[in-house]
């Protein structure tokens, strides 16, 4: 066991307060289901004391989503495309069944919420507010233990999603309408799958986001060998993995500067040379997506390793978010 | 706040850092066109007859790990500080994942995830009648740990057959994994019969695995199965034609012949998160291969259809 090096990595996301900047993905980890997977001991543990700082369940929609047909999955040089579609058993079933227990877990929580439509996000927005009160009492106490993340960049969904994400107007139109009704953490999810992300990014601000979260995946197509058709069964699908990371550091680079929210920062990250790139192009938090499906516990390695980095360095986190708009760091 | 490890000293038992374990070669044999892998794993905990786990080569050039059923499994010797199991794979290289680690040398690592997902429940298999084993190809890796577990359970079966379906002679070899188990069924009483077919015809009899089990399809006989999803699916068809030849009322009344198969699907984790691994079961619902399987009855992931779901290629 390392001792602690009593490095502070404590990252605030609006109301909520972080222990460190590494979180998952959405859509790929669920804890519970690794923990049931792991066994006693180790699964326990998952649960007891999560790798990620916050967690960030699945993306949940108003109504039930069967989600693609298989395959779903495929291995890509350095990363994987997917086409998973969302499935979940919509938002009734995730109050009743998941609620519970993803609040008793000792961790803050980035909701995902999809949709197809702005009012269909305002209104799972409104039922998920009254669910939190419902469970936590006071919207104080909701707000320090909820945080909301709009998926308005699946690629994997054939209407709405990430159409909404592509478009600033629409953008704008759907933040507003959550706005209204959540004052806690309001991220939303971006897609790479623009020329420019600022103006999405600036409009979502401008309507109410307190956070950006950038990159969902890039829209992608593999072909089976053999028959030189489209291998998954949802045709196209998203790109993940290292493959993606300096496409997504640019996003990251470019939004951060545009606006004065925090960012959370996500694409191809695998090793501590990865979370300190987000890092340093003004990123908060530093979500561990495909990489993390070798390992549920990369993220707080990844937090270790970062933690031993700056150590190392003599510097705080502070002095490393956002150092590559100062001109970098000077003798490392 | 600064941040800090909870240690053991907070009452939580360290596993950290990592939930992949650190596997390390002990043994690598090529047998016929398959490889067996051993490695020795500290960490391990027992595995059930039928469980995966995600294997990657140490250095692995691919991004994601692939899964492997548990060949079979060697406890850690009486004394041993790391208390480390062996536990051993059988592999076909078909893809850069599986070739990277057929390559792999005695003290080589291997990342290793598991074990994972719901394997054969040995309560439904042991006791009385006979159990059918039928394997194509690689397929044989689930059942030699099988065959061991189905020797140490009590009551044992009254009888084992295997069937194992090869490409050609070369494949075939690997009818040796099955030496072991075999001789100690036999010796502790079960009567335990292997029978082979190929398709190529170089080696025992011409044709396939599923001509072997209609002539011997017996009432009583639970089976249980690994292989090419095409095989899974004739198997089954068998298992339907046997029923309606025997009793076609009875087949109505919901009655199955009780076989189990064990199934494979592209997969990106192993443990529930991604989602990747679902295939279409009878009830028309997906299902994750990783945590409802990989072992599935003939009757959960088929029912009545005779062409059930088609399933994604195998993956390297």
């Amino acid at each position: 066991m390392t001792p602690s090096l009593d490095v502070d990595l404590t990252v605030r996301l609006g109301p909520l307060v972080l222990a460190h900047p590494l979180i998952n993905a959405s859509g790929t980890l669920d804890l519970f289901e690794t923990a049931d997977s792991l066994g006693a001991g180790r699964g326990e543990q998952l649960l007891q004391d999560p790798p990620v700082a916050a967690y960030v369940p699945k993306t949940v929609t108003l109504d039930p989503r069967r989600g693609n047909p298989p395959p779903r999955v495929v291995e890509t040089p350095a990363g994987m495309l997917n086409s998973i579609g969302l499935p979940n058993a919509g938002l009734e079933a995730f109050v009743e069944r998941d609620l519970d227990r993803i609040l008793a877990l000792p961790r803050p929580v980035i909701f995902n919420l999809g949709g197809f439509a702005p009012e269909e996000f305002a209104l799972g927005t409104e039922r998920l507010r009254l669910a939190l009160e419902q469970r936590l009492g006071s919207p104080r106490a909701v707000w320090e233990k909820a945080g909301l993340e709009l998926n308005v960049s699946c690629p994997n969904v054939h209407s709405g999603c990430m159409q909404i994400g592509a478009s600033a107007d629409e953008t704008e139109a759907t933040v507003r309408g959550v706005a209204a009704v959540w004052e806690g953490l309001l991220a939303v999810k971006l897609t790479p799958n623009v020329t420019d992300a600022v103006p999405v990014a600036q409009a979502a601000v401008e309507a109410g986001a307190t956070a950006i979260s950038l990159v969902n995946t890039f829209k992608g197509l593999v072909l089976d060998r053999l028959t030189l058709s489209p291998y998954l069964g949802g045709i196209t699908g998203g790109l993940s993995g290292p493959a993606i990371k300096p496409l997504a550091l640019r996003f990251c680079w470019e939004v951060a500067a545009a606006v004065d929210v925090p960012i959370i920062g996500m694409g191809g990250v695998a090793s501590v040379e990865d979370v300190v790139d987000y890092l340093a192009v003004g990123a908060s938090a530093v979500a561990v997506g495909a990489s993390a499906f070798r390992d549920p516990w990369l993220y707080a390695r990844l937090a270790r390793e970062l933690e031993s980095e700056l150590a190392h360095r003599g510097s705080t986190l502070a002095d490393l978010t956002g150092c590559a708009h100062r001109g970098g760091v000077v003798g490392l | 706040m600064t941040f800090r490890w909870l240690t053991p000293a907070d009452g939580v038992e360290d596993h950290r850092p990592s939930a992949r374990l650190q596997g390390k070669v002990s043994h690598s044999e090529r047998i016929g066109s398959m490889y067996l892998l051993r490695l020795r794993i500290p960490g391990w905990q027992t595995a059930g007859a039928g469980q995966f786990a995600m294997l990657q080569a140490g250095g692995s050039s691919c991004f994601l790990p692939r899964a492997f059923s548990i060949h079979e499994e060697v406890p850690p010797a009486p004394g041993d500080p790391e208390r480390a199991y062996e536990v051993g794979f059988l592999l076909a290289p078909v893809g850069p994942g599986t070739e990277e680690l057929s390559e792999l040398q005695v003290g080589d690592a291997a990342g290793v995830l598991g074990p994972l997902g719901t394997g054969f429940d040995l309560g439904l298999l042991s006791g009385a009648g006979r159990v059918v084993v039928v394997a194509g190809g690689v397929g044989a890796a689930p059942f030699p740990l099988l065959l061991e577990r189905l020797a140490a359970a009590s009551p044992r079966p009254r009888e084992i057959l295997v069937l194992l379906g090869f490409r050609d002679a070369v494949q075939a070899e690997a009818v040796h994994v099955f030496s072991e188990p075999v001789s100690r069924l036999r010796r502790l009483g079960v009567p335990t019969h292997v029978e082979l077919i190929s398709e190529a015809g170089d080696t025992g009899r011409t044709g396939l695995v599923t001509e072997l089990l209609r002539e011997e399809l017996r009432a009583e006989d639970r089976l249980v199965v690994c292989g090419a999803h095409a095989m899974c699916e004739a198997v089954w068809d068998v298992c339907l034609d046997f029923l309606e030849q025997s009793a076609p009322v009875a087949e109505e009344a919901g009655n199955e012949v009780p076989a189990w198969f064990s199934l494979e699907a592209g997969m990106a984790c192993g443990t529930g998160s991604c989602q990747g691994c679902v295939i279409e079961i009878a009830d028309g619902s997906l299902a994750k291969v990783c945590r409802r399987g990989p072992v599935f009855s003939g009757a959960e992931a088929f029912g009545h259809r005779r062409h059930p779901c088609a399933l994604p290629e195998k993956e390297g």
